[in-house]
């Protein structure tokens, strides 16, 4: 970063920081204005998933520093109680001192408030009669709400949307946004943005067809929808036939054969995935979207889907308004290892520019143009890479990252003091296998087996990265037991914490990378933390209820953490 | 009967067989069509000591990409039956070959539609560990029962959703005279 940026960067940081968005702006328990969520970076409270519509998961609170963090203790541990059957990956949504947690989906929805300055007392309890589900290809959860002008807003894994009465937790609309049966589900955190509330769909391995919607916040009347796998009427998902990737690697592909092919998989785009999974990050001066979009279908099995199968893997930028695309950057054109797009974008300011943020599967962090989406700068690899972009094969073809990445849906954070991006990453050997499979509705439909590596060839474990966002470097690397799933979030106190799947939720060094204080939860941290303010002191809080995909050991406790009076 | 009689009704019985035969290999192989797994005899391994008799039999939940994994030893939906006869000892080695998801195994009584998680079983035993939760990829466990009622039974992917998405195979206890074996069987509702 340039001198004159990093002092930009302070100097707008002292300007807005510090208090609570409760007093600039009062809140209450009740509403949450347009105003407070587009000050969110500057609030003490956690508004929204990524704590800022630029999703950048960095709270600009300094009472827990490197120097003291050493004494964080449990404040509260709040039991939810719920069936430990699923993945607990919220992360709380906190206004004045009120904190809204969604459990995993064991088997309902749930979301409960808690009043933190009355001792964590339940304030009310809502639990969504979820349809049975069986399309929820990575085990049921739920990543958290959105809180906006009197309502919380949720996401369920029987596809609806629904709005809630923040003070009373009672249902004030529902909506459809897709149909579970089919393989669409909700797991992300919607975004709500003034009069509306953005919401995307899971379900890449089902044969889905993606998408984007917006609702009237008010009424859950849909007001738009942005398919994420464009019909051949809008230019059709065959892209620009790209032997490589837009930076250069060789992808392997039998271009002459997919485009004789093509006619026989005319209508393949129909059900061509490209899964919405995460939050998508927001920068209200341009009204423009920047969503994270996930695989093709099936996955591995790319000859059966001839084309670049836009936008699958791709970071898409996206009007607000209207919907409609503004530019598409696909990070894998013809993915056939899953190696998608997931972890919700972020957005920097880099020499005086928007800049959005994205840490693929891949093993890259792609730093793209937010005006036009072109490529600034793709970082180091974050984890190992080995045999990349060699074809699956029927005999199973060895390449990492192994089919979770890279970087899983994990959100990243980013201290915009020293430039970096931190990610939580894992290195899962896998041998790819590819094996024919027709689309049945409702069916897993991979194409493919992932299979794991027996023996030491197929040692797991994961990363914390520290990336130079100026240079592309890694600034640090630390190496975890276990594959990191879970996802980070930064302080201007100069830490960083995120959590393993062996229970301990780890606070490092923004600049070294030192880890300077853990702690045993019991059940693998496995879940993006929020920081906040209540009154004058400074918490964190993470969920601690393992994973269910990774095997990691389930619970059902969110853990808030300050420092000793 | 007359000649002709009797040579038609053989003619339409071995038609029928071959057309039966057909109709579950198409099944074996559909669902992933190209998928055509064949069944591997050293899946399974009988042992006769005096009149005792176990029956050995490695259940692999993902062996192949069929429906996403979603399958033992490469079958899904009742694709595949093993018999073992009434009051045998049955030793099951489970392995979870799938790298993407974790797999159980439990023997239920045959039951439409297959549950959406864990029952109880059938037999005393004869379950895995974690039959919610699953083991790991890689994971091991081993199921050992003793079948002692003759009947059709279904052995099932007990982790939420994955027997309703195909992810069981078939068991029947035959008497006790009955020879093991493991056949590729046509699907319940076919």
């Amino acid at each position: 970063m340039r001198y004159w940026d990093r002092w930009g960067l302070v100097v707008a940081f002292l300007m807005n920081v510090a208090l609570p968005a409760h007093t600039q702006q009062p809140t209450g328990g009740a509403a949450v204005t347009t105003a407070a969520l587009e000050k969110a970076a500057s609030s003490g409270d956690w508004l929204m998933y990524g704590h800022n519509y630029w999703n950048t998961r960095y709270s600009p609170l300094t009472q827990i520093t490197a120097a003291n963090v050493k004494n964080l203790v449990p404040k509260f541990v709040l039991q939810t109680g719920v069936e430990r059957l699923g993945s607990f990956e919220t992360t709380p949504v906190v206004v004045n001192g009120t904190m809204y947690v969604t459990t995993s989906v064991t088997p309902n929805n749930i979301v409960i408030a808690y009043d933190l300055r009355n001792g964590g007392k339940v304030l009310w309890r809502y639990e969504h009669k979820t349809q049975p589900v069986s399309t929820a290809c990575c085990g049921p959860n739920n990543r958290g709400v959105a809180v906006a002008n009197g309502l919380v807003y949720l996401g369920t894994l029987d596809g609806e949307l629904v709005a809630l009465d923040q003070q009373t937790g009672k249902e004030k609309w529902v909506a459809q946004v897709g149909d579970p049966a089919a393989g669409y589900t909700e797991t992300m955190a919607p975004l709500a943005i003034g009069d509306r509330v953005i919401i995307g769909t899971a379900g890449g391995e089902y044969g889905i067809r993606g998408f984007v919607k917006a609702f009237n916040a008010a009424t859950g009347a849909p007001l738009w929808t942005f398919y994420t796998i464009p019909s051949p009427q809008e230019g059709g998902w065959w892209g620009a036939w790209a032997k490589t990737t837009p930076e250069g690697n060789d992808l392997h592909r039998d271009i002459a054969k997919e485009k004789g092919d093509s006619a026989k998989y005319a209508d393949a785009w129909q059900r061509g995935g490209g899964g919405v999974w995460m939050t998508p990050a927001y920068d209200p001066e341009s009204s423009t979207l920047f969503v994270s979009i996930g695989n093709p279908s099936p996955d591995l099995d790319g000859s059966i889907r001839p084309g670049d199968n836009r936008w699958t893997d791709g970071i898409v930028a996206i009007d607000v308004n209207s919907g409609k695309i503004k530019w598409g950057y696909q990070t894998i054109p013809h993915d056939v290892w899953d190696l998608d797009a997931v972890s919700p974008p972020a957005i920097v300011t880099l020499g005086g520019k928007k800049a959005v943020v994205h840490a693929g599967k891949s093993g890259w962090v792609y730093v793209l143009d937010a005006a036009t989406g072109k490529l600034i700068r793709k970082s180091d690899a974050f984890v190992p890479q080995e045999n990349m972009f060699a074809l699956p094969t029927p005999e199973g073809t060895r390449m990492l990252p192994g089919a979770n990445g890279g970087a899983e849906w994990n959100p990243i954070a980013i201290n915009p003091q020293l430039g970096y991006a931190y990610v939580a990453a894992l290195h899962q050997p896998m041998n790819y296998k590819t094996h024919y499979a027709p689309w049945e509705k409702g069916r897993l439909w991979l194409g493919s087996a992932f299979v794991a590596i027996p023996g030491p060839e197929g040692a797991q474990w994961g990363y914390v990265d520290a990336i130079d966002l100026n240079t592309g470097k890694l600034a640090w690397q630390k190496k975890t037991e276990q594959p990191m799933m879970g996802g980070v979030t930064a302080t201007a106190g100069g830490i960083v914490f995120t959590g393993e799947g062996n229970g301990f939720f780890d606070a490092y060094d923004a600049k070294t990378g030192d880890v300077l204080w853990r702690f045993q939860c019991g059940a693998g941290v496995n879940a993006a933390p929020a920081v906040f303010q209540l009154d004058n002191d400074e918490y964190v809080a993470v969920a601690a209820g393992g994973n269910f995909q990774l095997s990691f050991p389930l619970g059902d406790a969110v853990f808030v953490f300050g420092l000793p009076k | 009967m007359g000649r002709s009689q009797v040579q038609r009704v053989l003619l339409s019985t071995i038609f029928a067989a071959v057309a039966t035969q057909a109709r579950a290999q198409a099944r074996a192989d559909s669902g992933a069509a190209g998928g055509g797994q064949q069944v591997d005899s050293t899946w399974l391994k009988v042992e006769h000591k005096k009149k005792a008799v176990t029956v050995r039999f490695e259940l692999i939940a993902g062996l192949t990409g069929l429906n996403g994994a979603l399958n033992f030893n490469g079958f899904r939906d009742g694709g595949l039956t093993l018999t073992v006869p009434q009051g045998s000892t049955v030793i099951m080695h489970f392995h979870n070959n799938d790298g993407m998801l974790p797999h159980s195994a439990e023997v239920i009584a045959d039951q439409t539609p297959v549950p959406d998680g864990p029952v109880a079983p059938v037999f005393a035993r004869a379950f895995t560990v974690r039959l919610a939760e699953g083991l790991p990829p890689q994971g091991d466990d081993t199921l050992k029962f003793v079948p002692d009622r003759i009947g059709s039974y279904l052995i099932i992917c007990a982790v939420p959703g994955h027997g309703k998405q195909g992810m069981w195979i078939r068991m029947a206890v035959a008497d006790k005279a009955a020879k093991p074996a493991i056949a590729v069987t046509p699907p319940p509702h076919s």
